[in-house]
């Protein structure tokens, strides 16, 4: 059976239109994809254990008790462990602070600051973040610069302290202790997130620029490269969409997924196209319909590499690996469509009006 | 032997599979926190600066994250505003205490009789040039005892500060006259506690009554505690039982002077510290660590260095002979067994001088902690993926394929690419964590597209061309246009994940993935790919001759085909190494 015939070729641009209106409604209206915890900065704790526990109450308990605006548990079940994903927003009474410490005059008079750092402190104090003797110890500092130095490093503190908080809280209502649950913790400031969309903004735009001059250096022909380049762009869509539909958020990790997704799906219309321009003795529909299997072949191979990859480290709890292995799977499965029913039926088109030009 | 193991890239190849082993084998790989387990402090600076002060930097932190050097502390600069330190330490509470010491600024002083004779910010300059004075040289050959000096220039006002405080500071010893003196010590603290009171209980002082002055070498003079006890603004107070009436009335005096902080020695009796409390105090329970008295731990001692006559001006005879000298520029020497103590020591008094502040602040810190448990198991898992995935490709080529012949080389030189890259991730000491390990999956992957297509170009001509001459001048071009696809991928690989490398700055995790895909590829094209094409090329011929074999007991001209068979090696060897060299040309 051959997908290419000489009337009906272009029929199949329908398809991957379909799919690209189906991925734009994915991606930006429902579900969605989110910015994780990389890049809007904010705490995450992951616990692996043994055996089922109940973390029902988790999520409500740090909602009502430090009235958190985000708090996110979901687990997730391994074939030998469970593990529980804790994302959580900075305490709001702690990023107060934080802004009204940022504000303070530090040329005021002593005694007035004294009294306004308590004062900035007294919630952390009454929500157990802070230890009393705070105000005890502003009370004994002498000179402004100290105080200064007093009021940052409390802050730093106080932030430490709520995480510890959180992570005590989270084994309390477990039931578990530090031991047990194998527990990975990481905190990422606002600032460093906010550092890391940049440095990605420009990732971005570097990488396609580039791949742009090296599909022309390498084909020396617009409208061949272009298709290439948009197929790329369809296969980066058909990834995110996968991380829209398994609520994968946008993160240091899944980020340079997608660029290795680029650079992967790209081979299939690398090998088409050189066929194509380079087989002039042939017919275009032949070359598409030989292309066709190496091209399958690749994907089918690499999709089901990816799969294993997935699979397992879903069921081993890698997140890492689980994340990279499902963005590519996702865009993989983008990238047969994007190549086979539009870049090929799309230089199929391309070449034979050059040939009766010629 | 086979005409095979003469071509150039498979003895290259077989010589670094060899290679890879033996390294991976002796010098083995580094691994990121994901793996060992612990702490990662992502450290982002105010601003941008200067390789050179991103280095100091570096170095200050590893010193604040740990002193004596005994966990294991590596910060790594990443681009030109972060820094990444990773250690290997768990535990929360000793997490949130170590990023508390990274931020705080620590205060350099040169204390001696209980003054300041200079502070970090009276240091001008350590410059490390040789014809200022910064040296290091191995004095005795034999034992490789080695002697090294640092210098420093310090402010006009505190070269004079300086000049006068340690005028006449040595006393002569020895007998007859002979000009052999015996300097007063000085003492380099950071953060030395100057509003806060040592106590310390009766049996920890005992104990540390003579305590060495390089606490961490073997070898070592002793120096009493007295001495650094008279470097302290407030004279510390050693307790038994319970505080004396005495030591209360004092403390109590103390308090009137404006000190409320003491620090407590961590064998301190509950009665004294409740009594420290009930009088006002707020108590600091400093733990005694491990390879460090705690008298140092608790003074922030760093150094004790001696002053020279030279120094002291000892051959004038008061301060003002015009003979007394100012020294803008000092130098402290000192020596050790071996040349790697010697630079050791002189590389922390360095940082001891340099450490008084970082060269620009810091804005935040951001942290990321693996339970070494689940590190251990994360390792075992992606070796298994790792056989997985090579077992998929395997079944997969033989699926499609059903030739031995082609899928087992790719098996192969799939595997071989992944000892390669191993080899060079382990030559170059690359810590490899999570991210790293899923591009290595990843490569084995983009490998076997890259084998595809060359076993369809190759296959290809097989199935079309009878004649074996028309069959061999196409095969060269077929394989000139799988090595035209092949570059063409691997550039387009390397324009994706080579911004990652430049742009990425602190992305530690970026990073890892895109360098291993960028080194398997470029493994790839130099070694493994043209590898594969040697051996799958040799495969087919081999299948082609045994085709034309059959055909020419068959046919009457049997005489005639096998000279045609006979010439094809030949032939066959120089195309093929017009095609390698071309494709090392690009």
């Amino acid at each position: 059976m051959k997908l290419y015939k000489k009337e009906n070729y272009k029929k199949w641009l329908f398809v991957p239109l379909i799919f690209f209106i189906v991925f734009v409604f994915l991606i930006f209206f429902h579900p969605g994809i989110e910015q994780g915890i990389d890049l809007k900065g904010g705490n995450q704790i992951i616990l692996h254990y043994s055996d089922h526990r109940d973390y029902s109450s988790i999520a409500s308990l740090l909602q009502s008790t430090y009235s958190l605006k985000e708090v996110e548990v979901s687990e997730t079940k391994g074939i030998t462990e469970y593990g529980l994903l804790v994302n959580y927003s900075v305490s709001p009474d702690l990023d107060l602070a934080r802004t009204k410490e940022a504000e303070f005059n530090y040329n005021a008079n002593i005694d007035t600051l004294k009294e306004e750092s308590k004062a900035l402190f007294q919630p952390l104090i009454e929500k157990g973040i802070l230890d009393a003797s705070v105000v005890e110890d502003i009370s004994l500092i002498l000179n402004k610069e100290d105080l200064k130095t007093f009021n940052e490093e409390t802050l730093v503190l106080a932030s430490d302290n709520f995480n510890k908080i959180v992570l005590d809280l989270v084994l309390d209502q477990l039931n578990l202790t530090q031991e047990d649950a194998k527990v990975q913790i990481r905190e990422v400031a606002p600032t460093l997130g906010k550092d890391f969309l940049k440095s990605s903004l420009s990732i971005g735009i570097t990488a396609l620029v580039l791949l742009i001059v090296v599909v022309l250096l390498f084909f020396k022909k617009i409208i061949p490269s272009l298709l290439i380049i948009f197929s790329a762009f369809f296969d980066i869509f058909a990834g995110l969409s996968g991380m829209a539909l398994f609520g994968l958020p946008l993160s240091l990790v899944t980020i340079p997924a997608l660029l290795m997704l680029i650079g992967y799906s790209v081979d299939t219309d690398i090998m088409l196209t050189s066929r194509l321009l380079h087989e002039k003795h042939k017919d275009p529909i032949d070359s598409s319909n030989d292309a066709i299997k190496t091209g399958l072949t690749m994907t089918l191979t690499a999709i089901a590499t990816m799969i294993v990859i997935c699979v397992f480290s879903y069921l081993t709890q890698m997140s890492v690996v689980y994340e990279i292995s499902l963005i590519l799977v996702c865009g993989l499965v983008g990238d047969l469509i994007g190549t086979w029913l539009f870049n090929a039926p799309a230089l199929i088109s391309y070449v034979e009006k050059n040939k009766s030009k010629a | 032997m086979d005409k095979l193991f003469r071509k150039p890239v498979i003895i290259i190849w077989i010589i670094l599979v060899f290679i890879s082993i033996i390294l991976l084998a002796t010098k083995g790989l580094q691994f990121g926190v994901d793996f060992s387990g612990g702490t990662s402090f992502q450290i982002v600076l105010e601003q941008p600066v200067s390789s050179e002060d991103l280095l100091k930097t570096a170095s200050v932190i590893s010193k604040r994250l740990d002193w004596t050097g005994a966990k294991d502390v590596k910060v790594t600069p990443a681009g030109s505003q972060y820094l990444i330190a990773q250690l290997a330490e768990s535990d929360p509470n000793e997490i949130a205490k170590l990023k508390s010491n990274i931020l705080k600024q620590g205060r350099f002083e040169a204390v001696l009789d209980g003054n300041v004779l200079f502070s970090g910010d009276d240091i001008i300059n350590i410059p490390k040039d040789p014809t200022k004075g910064y040296s290091l040289t191995v004095v005795d050959k034999k034992t490789g005892q080695s002697e090294w000096s640092v210098p420093f220039m310090l402010s006009p006002d505190a070269a004079k500060r300086f000049a006068r405080m340690t005028f006449h500071k040595c006393m002569p010893i020895g007998m007859g006259g002979q000009s052999d003196y015996e300097c007063d010590k000085t003492f380099f603290f950071i953060d030395r506690p100057v509003d806060s009171i040592l106590i310390m209980d009766k049996a920890l002082y005992l104990e540390e009554k003579e305590v060495p002055i390089v606490p961490e070498s073997s070898y070592s003079n002793y120096i009493s505690i007295d001495e650094i006890f008279a470097q302290l603004p407030k004279k510390p107070y050693i307790v038994d039982q319970n505080l004396t009436q005495e030591q209360v009335s004092s403390l109590l005096l103390d308090q009137n002077s404006g000190v409320y902080k003491v620090i407590v020695s961590p064998t301190v009796s509950e009665d004294v510290v409740n009594k420290l409390k009930e009088l006002g105090f707020k108590v600091t329970i400093l733990e005694k660590p491990e390879n460090l008295p705690w008298i140092w731990e608790a003074t922030g001692l760093k150094s004790i260095i001696s002053l020279t006559p030279g120094i002291a001006n000892m051959d004038v005879p008061t301060m003002e002979s015009s003979r007394f000298q100012v020294f803008n520029s000092l130098t402290i020497t000192g020596g050790g067994a071996t040349l790697e103590e010697a630079t050791q020591r002189r590389d922390e008094l360095v940082l001891i001088l340099e450490s008084g502040s970082l060269p620009i602040p810091i804005e935040s810190i951001s942290t990321e902690t693996i339970s070494p448990y689940l590190g251990k198991d994360f390792l075992n898992y992606c070796l298994w993926i790792g056989l997985l995935v090579l077992l998929v490709v395997a079944i997969a080529m033989f699926v499609r394929y059903k030739h031995i012949n082609l899928a087992l080389p790719i098996i192969l030189t799939c595997a071989t690419e992944i000892i390669i890259l191993l080899g060079v991730l382990s030559l170059l000491s690359f810590r490899l964590d999570l991210a790293g390990v899923t591009g290595i999956l990843a490569t084995i992957a983009t490998g076997v597209d890259v084998n595809i297509i060359m076993i369809d170009e190759l296959l290809k001509g097989e199935k079309k061309e009878q004649d074996a001459q028309v069959a061999k001048s196409s095969f060269i071009s077929r394989l000139k246009k799988a090595f035209f696809i092949m570059f063409a991928s691997a550039a387009t690989m390397a324009a994706t994940m080579l911004p990652i490398i430049f742009f990425s700055g602190g992305l530690g995790k970026l990073v890892g993935f895109a360098v291993t895909i960028l080194l398997g590829t470029v493994i790839g094209i130099l070694i493994t790919r043209p590898v594969y094409a040697e051996i799958a090329k040799r495969n087919l011929e081999v299948s082609a001759q045994k085709h034309e074999q059959k055909g020419s007991q068959s046919s009457k001209g049997g005489s005639s085909s096998s000279v045609v068979s006979l010439s094809t090696p030949k032939q066959e060897s120089e195309e093929s190494s017009s095609v390698s060299s071309d494709s090392d040309k690009k």
